[in-house]
């Protein structure tokens, strides 16, 4: 019995030694690793990051990742080292003259007594130290959260490519503006925003030339606005209050006219089908859609094209101009109409109404009365 | 709870928060010029009588800011701030960022300050000024000269906009001229200190107001153009078209103020000497 017990208490120890022999035998390569330094940074998360810190630092000078080697490096006391030092994972020791710059990634540059850097000593994700030694350029070391950095994105934030995402997304988002603006508009002052439509439609080169002078009259307006209030001295108070409802009156006015430009450019793609006042609505909510979609596509291909700065400055300057002309003439048909209170009647039922053929005098009897031509059958049915 | 705590720490370190030590050795004294541009945060700015040009601590927000530092060695001038990419400005330390600059006593220099929405705490006492500009947005600025400085400074160019700017001890930078233009924010000068010599003052107001602090035994002198604002005249006799101090002429030391002011409020402080 108690042999057996002896035996199967070997048996454990065997067992257990055997555990903790295979155990050491996988730590040993893990301790290994951990000790030998290239092994935490890979070439590429070097480039990455160096790659990320360029984009996002101003006037950091850094070297190609492929400059950089691994582990410690020194220059010896009395010797010249021409050209830059990089290193990661590793401290730079200068004890001789250095005529480039020092760079660490993970690391520390320590210009000792008598050492000289003639460039610029830079630690990343490390310290500088100067104990005696001389740095002829900047010296700078740069930590904090680089997490960033390694994975790549904070760099990338302000990459071409990005840019084109960030100018996609402003677009879209004005677009969703102006959409829910524009939904504002046909529930609330469906009427106003007709008006400015017929006007446009009828009137536009009327329009554009008010839309000029609309623009030209907006900071007058407002300084005699302003110098008007002042004289009157209570009034005084009141200049903030008007200055703010000023500018929202202005932009409440550009904005009724672009929506007014966009409905009638969608007006034109959308079919009207439908005679029933829901079956206008929907059409004239399709048709304004459209229209914004229309109207702001000149941002759209301008935000497409932001990776490439020629192409991007022609597109963004066609932009500005179409959305000036539009804008213009919106804003000139607000005015015309005066915010869609007054309608103007069309030219051809202007021209209908002048007109002395529906005057023909009637005889007293035998013909039937002449039927006068009515503006309403030109207008209303927008 | 560790999910939860896990997801808090990841959303906290979502911003790219990074630090900067930077400096530069001073190899000669040659005159600089040094600009600091600095969109939104806390800064700090105060001289140093170390080996160094400049030295400086920054914490930024790489998602949202880029630090700036470079020196242009043919020029000897300095650029150094955070400029934010873009209109998300916040004030104060608690998004907006730091930075602390040290500036050497050794060097003549030219400083000016273009600050956005800031709370700057600047003590420039003790360095080496020949001219400064402050130009301030929305910024929360004091100004301070606690030592004389070691130099003189010609022109001190203030430029308020929708701002509160303080300086204090003016008359310790032995400012020659001052040029403020401020339009709807505040700018209180203060000209005690170590002065030696008279100090011409120039101001524009548009709806900001102007407080002008000026030591009981400097005699001052008024013109004043105002439209509309508000300009105290007590203690002050016209002569001709300027206002006077009592005892303008025995003063020693002469402060002569041109305002022009349209809606604006312009204030002048007589206040007796200190032995600061």
């Amino acid at each position: 019995m108690r042999a057996s017990i002896r035996r199967g208490s070997r048996t454990i120890c065997l067992l257990l030694n055997a555990l903790a022999l295979v155990g050491s035998a996988a730590v040993a390569p893990l301790r290994a690793q951990a000790s030998g330094s290239p092994a935490a940074v890979t070439r590429e998360a070097l480039a990455t990051a160096l790659d990320a810190l360029r984009s996002t630092e101003d006037g950091v000078k850094l070297p190609a990742s492929d400059a950089f080697t691994f582990g410690d490096a020194t220059v010896a006391a009395g010797s010249t080292h021409r050209g830059t030092i990089a290193i990661a994972n590793g401290t730079l020791h200068v004890r001789g003259l250095l005529d480039g710059s020092a760079v660490t990634y993970r690391g520390d540059v320590i210009v000792h007594e008598g050492g000289e850097v003639r460039g610029d000593a830079i630690a990343i994700l490390g310290k500088v130290t100067l104990n005696g030694g001389r740095v002829s350029g900047d010296v700078r070391a740069t930590g904090g959260n680089l997490a960033r950095i390694d994975s790549g994105t904070a760099g990338a934030a302000y990459r071409p490519g990005n840019a084109m995402v960030r100018s996609l997304a402003l677009a879209a988002a004005w677009l969703v503006v102006l959409s829910i603006v524009g939904i504002g508009v046909l529930v609330f002052a469906s009427s106003n925003l007709d008006a400015v439509s017929d006007t446009l439609e009828h009137h536009f080169g009327r329009s554009f030339v008010a839309g000029i002078v609309g623009q030209l009259a907006l900071l007058p307006a407002l300084a005699v606005l302003l110098v008007a209030l002042t004289l009157t001295v209570l009034g005084i108070l009141l200049i903030p209050f008007a200055v703010v409802a000023y500018v929202l009156a202005a932009a409440g006015i550009i904005t009724l006219g672009y929506l007014a430009i966009a409905r009638i450019t969608g007006g034109t793609f959308v079919s009207r089908s439908g005679t029933s006042e829901r079956e206008r609505r929907l059409a004239a909510l399709r048709a304004l859609l459209v229209g914004l979609v229309i109207v702001m596509s000149p941002w759209l291909v301008a935000a497409l094209l932001a990776s490439s700065p020629r192409a991007s400055l022609v597109a963004q300057t066609m932009a500005v101009v179409i959305t000036w002309v539009a804008g213009t003439a919106g804003l000139g048909a607000t005015l015309v109409s005066r915010g869609g209170v007054r309608r103007r009647p069309a030219p051809e039922a202007q021209r209908a109404m002048t007109s002395s053929s529906w005057q023909t005098p009637t005889p007293v009897a035998g013909i039937s009365a002449a039927r006068r031509p009515t503006p309403s059958a030109t207008t209303v049915q927008k | 709870m560790v999910a939860a705590a896990s997801l808090v720490a990841g959303s906290a370190g979502a911003q790219a928060w990074r630090v900067i030590d930077a400096s530069r050795q001073l190899r000669d004294t040659t005159a600089m010029s040094v600009h600091v541009d600095y969109a939104a945060g806390r800064l700090e700015v105060k001289p140093t009588a170390g080996p160094s040009m400049y030295e400086l601590h920054m914490r930024y927000n790489a998602e949202r800011s880029e630090p700036v530092t470079r020196y242009d060695s043919a020029m000897h001038a300095l650029s150094i701030g955070i400029r934010s990419h873009g209109m998300r400005l916040t004030r104060g330390n608690g998004e907006g960022g730091t930075l602390h600059a040290e500036l050497s006593t050794r060097v003549p220099m030219g400083l000016s300050f273009e600050l956005g929405a800031v709370e700057a705490d600047l003590q420039l006492g003790g360095l080496r000024l020949t001219d400064l500009a402050v130009k301030s947005g929305a910024a929360d600025v004091t100004l301070r000269f606690d030592q004389p400085n070691l130099d003189r400074v010609r022109t001190l160019a203030l430029e308020v906009v929708a701002a509160t700017t303080k300086v204090v001890r003016a008359g310790n930078s032995g400012v020659e001229r001052v040029r403020a233009n401020i339009g709807a924010g505040a700018l209180d000068l203060d000209l005690s200190g170590e002065l030696t010599h008279d100090v011409e003052v120039s101001a524009t107001l548009g709806l900001g107001s102007f407080t002008l602090r000026v030591p009981s035994d400097m005699g001052v002198t008024v013109d004043a153009a105002t439209f509309l604002a508000d300009f105290e005249k007590n203690g002050l006799v016209k002569r001709g078209d300027r206002w006077y101090s009592l005892g303008f002429d025995e003063a020693k030391r002469h402060v002569r103020v041109r305002v022009k002011a349209f809606l604006g409020e312009f204030n002048l402080v007589r206040e007796v000497r200190d032995a600061r």
